[in-house]
């Protein structure tokens, strides 16, 4: 199946471009995801799929379907 | 000790300079810069008096901490009763003018009265005089500053102005120091434009002392190292503050289209991405970091106009680099008037810095013009011709440059966002508090927010709490209060120590304690600091109440309090100011009107203004 | 082993002042930047910021313009040094320098320059960003 990512800041660096399409497995999850983009764990990082956030505990819970769309971003706290 | 015990105090309308002790008991009270600006204020003026009158003081206030080799210490305060709100106005400001004025020798700079005609006040160490101004006055920002420095041939002057926008009494002119650092909220460049006075120059040889050299060195490595180190400052450094466009629109945290939306489409042209990226004809928006006094993060960005874009192309007076996008101009001037166009963004930062004008204010007080005027309320025959369409960026910079001139629709949109809606007929649009227009979070999905500013003392202001990571994991309303409220008295503090809040990325209290220790005294424990930052708090509130507001103040506009989210994290949630108020006032100890308690007021040594 | 130098890199720097701060500290005990022997000038609006100090060059016009022979040379670190007990406070070494980096300092009424602070500059100590580094020019 097939995944939109679109990714932001520092996270952009692990996706050309800052967005993409992505084939996964159909039993694939939000790990999978970071995992494929090569995004290193100790990374700060923040994962919105389609209208929700995913806990850090739930990423390898989370299963994705066919068009979701994954935001990755930095969870940034001053601006 | 830090402090030099010297107050410059100015009245301008008698046209004398004299210099007194710095009350020493205050300081011990209210730590420095925005905390002891509002004890002087409120000891020194009626808060009745009207923002724009003579009676209204105009504090410029350091910190102990300021010009300090501690990182940051480039910090002032602007303290005064702001016109946008009404209320209290204390506005922060970087780059050197803050520092220079500390190194002249002056702890505080206390302007009162009105100049009969235009002047500037210049300072050389123990030389203070109030020079005629005409010259300069109806002049830019830009225009003052240098020629200021180049009539006294000294490039090291460093000045702090106002622009046409001040003068004429735009609602949210700021105070511009170094070309392009503001104490830029709350409308404090028109209380000085009330003043006629159109410029503060400062050239300082006199220092700052340093009672133990080798105490002072090693709190400043310790602290100096745990700032490099952390992930926050890094993230700062490299993206600038306009890394968080992209996190807020992902969240669906981005007012957009004058808060009728939480996301953009347009974030990748104006995001630190772009502004990075090399154009099709070799422009690149970005030039390089730039750093306030002292300052080992540099958030600052440099930025250039691409020549060929329409707002420059037959300028070239503004082909120069000067300040970029930070988050909020790029909100300002981007999603929440759904425009994506990173050189008209950067152009109309030029002219809030040239014309010195708050960007938040000015960019949320066009997106309510904007919502009116395709709800067919402002008519084009009003807007000088300028159609004013969600995503018109001809709109943004003509009507940026107007108002700034305060020319044509530009005197309109000079008013603020709530006095204009309230023209029009249309208050429920006005997306503010207090008068004083939101920054780039939407309050339906960051709850936290949404209580801060609500109860903020200087009207709707990002930078006076932190609940950023209780917002981010929890989109209720919900145990908001707690923090809410211990991040308002700890920033009130750090806001009076000198430094600038991005600080703390890396550091808490215990290293602010360390800093101001080493400065003022070993009595300066960590509970005292805490507990000084709640007086500030409670003396602004305090201020506030005594001028007029009360807790029907603390609110939000109906958008965010009955329309819910329609995307994003908090999709169909609204702002639970109900739920979380009340709360919040209890922790405080106000009384359900929102008023201080007698104990409050007992704990806190304030109760001689019950 | 060649003599080190203060490295200056224009493109590094944010005009930060923590060198001149830490200048200031180092020789005069106090935060005074108007004090420093190290300077950062800005250009275009903080386009380019430049920070800037003796090059402790070999001619040394300083020292050879000095009627008191009051400067003379560390041959360790290769640095120009004032000894202000033999500074009259003539200036005249000021006109000599042609790069304006030995300056009169009207609280002591001599004239101060860097001197590498003897081996450990507190400048390339305080630079956040890399742009003032002490060593060997590759």
């Amino acid at each position: 199946m097939q995944v939109t990512i679109k990714a932001g800041g520092a996270i952009a660096e692990y996706v050309p471009g800052g967005s993409t399409t992505l084939d996964v497995a159909n039993d694939a999850c939000v790990s999978t995801v970071i995992e494929l983009l090569g995004i290193p764990s100790d990374k700060p990082l923040m994962v919105i799929v389609n209208d929700d956030l995913i806990p850090a505990v739930k990423y390898a819970t989370t299963l994705l379907a066919q068009d979701d769309r994954l935001s990755l971003v930095q969870p940034i706290q001053a601006g | 000790m830090t402090w030099h015990q010297k107050v410059l105090r100015v009245d301008l309308t008698a046209a004398t300079i004299k210099t007194e002790p710095l009350n020493m008991e205050w300081a011990d009270q209210y730590l420095g810069s925005r905390g002891l600006g509002s004890k002087y204020l409120i000891e020194g003026m009626d808060p009745t008096a009207d923002a724009m009158s003579p009676e209204n003081m105009l504090i410029f206030a350091t910190g102990p901490l300021t010009g300090t080799a501690c990182s940051t210490s480039g910090r002032y305060s602007v303290v005064t009763k702001g016109p946008l709100t009404n209320a209290i106005a204390c506005s922060n400001s970087g780059g050197k003018f803050g520092a220079e004025l500390k190194f002249a020798g002056y702890d505080l700079l206390i302007l009162q009265g009105k100049s009969p005609t235009p002047v500037y006040l210049m300072i050389q160490d123990d030389k203070v005089e109030l020079l005629p101004a005409e010259q300069y006055w109806g002049t830019t920002v830009w225009h003052t500053e240098e020629t200021i420095k180049e009539q006294h041939s000294d490039p090291q002057i460093k000045v702090a102005s106002i622009g046409v926008a001040g003068e004429q009494g735009v609602r949210y002119a700021c105070i511009v120091n170094d070309l392009h650092r503001a104490a830029g909220r709350s409308g404090v460049g028109s209380v000085m434009g009330s003043k006629n006075l159109k410029a503060i120059a400062v050239r300082g040889t006199v220092g700052v002392p340093v009672a133990d050299i080798a105490a002072t060195r090693a709190v400043v490595k310790h602290t100096h190292k745990l700032l490099e180190d952390s992930e926050g400052r890094k993230q700062l450094t490299e993206y600038g503050t306009n890394a968080m466009i992209d996190t807020m629109n992902a969240f669906g945290g981005l007012p957009t289209n004058n808060f009728q939306a939480v996301s953009f489409d347009g974030t990748d042209k104006i995001n630190p991405a772009a502004m990075a990226a090399i154009e099709a004809d070799g422009h690149q928006n970005l030039i390089n970091n730039k750093a306030c006094f002292a300052c080992t993060i540099g958030c600052g960005r440099i930025a250039h106009i691409n020549k060929n874009h329409f707002s420059v192309k037959d300028r070239p007076r503004y082909h120069h680099a000067s300040g970029g996008l930070e988050y909020e101009t790029a909100f300002a001037f981007g999603p929440v008037l759904g425009i994506d166009d990173i050189d008209a963004l950067t152009f109309a930062g030029y002219l809030m810095n040239e014309h010195g004008m708050d960007p938040i204010s000015f960019g949320v007080t066009l997106a309510a013009a904007m919502e009116l005027y395709e709800l067919g309320i402002i008519k084009l025959e009003e807007t000088d011709g300028i159609p004013l369409t969600f995503g018109n960026a001809e709109a943004l910079t003509v009507m940026a440059e107007k108002t700034g001139k305060h020319e044509g629709f530009g005197q309109i949109l000079g008013l603020g966002s709530k006095r204009m809606c309230d023209k029009y007929g249309r208050p429920e649009l006005a997306m503010a508090v207090k008068g004083q227009e939101f920054a780039g979070y939407d309050s339906r999905a960051l709850q936290g927010m949404g209580l801060g500013y609500a109860t903020s003392n200087r009207g709707a202001c990002h930078l006076k709490h932190d609940v950023f990571e209780e917002d981010m994991s929890d989109q209720s309303g919900k145990g908001k209060a707690e923090p809410c409220k211990t991040s308002q008295d700890t920033i009130a503090m750090i806001d009076s120590t000198g430094l600038c809040i991005f600080t703390a990325a890396a550091w808490g209290v215990p290293e602010f304690q360390q800093m101001v220790a080493d400065a003022c005294g070993d009595h300066w424990t960590e509970e005292k600091l805490i507990e000084t930052g709640e007086r500030i708090w409670n003396i602004e509130r305090i201020f506030n109440l005594r001028a007029g507001l009360s807790a029907a103040d603390d609110t939000l506009p109906p958008r965010l309090l009955e329309t819910p989210a329609p995307s994003g994290v908090a999709k169909g949630r609204v702002a639970e100011l109900d739920v979380m108020l009340p709360e919040y006032y209890s922790l405080r100890g106000w009384t359900p009107a929102g008023i201080p308690n007698a104990q409050t007021l007992a704990r806190l040594a304030l109760t001689e203004y019950a | 082993m060649q003599t080190k130098l203060l490295i200056l890199d224009a493109n590094l720097c944010t005009s930060c002042l923590q060198c001149e701060i830490a200048c200031s500290l180092e020789h005069e005990g106090l935060f005074a930047p108007a004090y420093s022997r190290i300077k950062v000038f800005e250009f275009e609006h903080g386009k380019r910021s430049v920070p800037y100090t003796c090059t402790q060059c070999e001619e040394a016009y300083c020292m050879e313009a000095c009627p008191t022979s009051a400067i003379s040379i560390n041959a360790e670190l290769g640095t120009k040094v004032v000894d202000e007990s033999l500074c009259v406070g003539c200036k005249v070494c000021t006109v000599a320098c042609p790069y304006g980096t030995i300056n009169f300092n009207t609280k002591s009424g001599k004239v101060t320059k860097c001197n590498l602070c003897d081996g450990d500059p507190k400048c390339a100590g305080a630079c956040p960003t890399g742009a003032i580094i002490y060593g060997v020019p590759a």
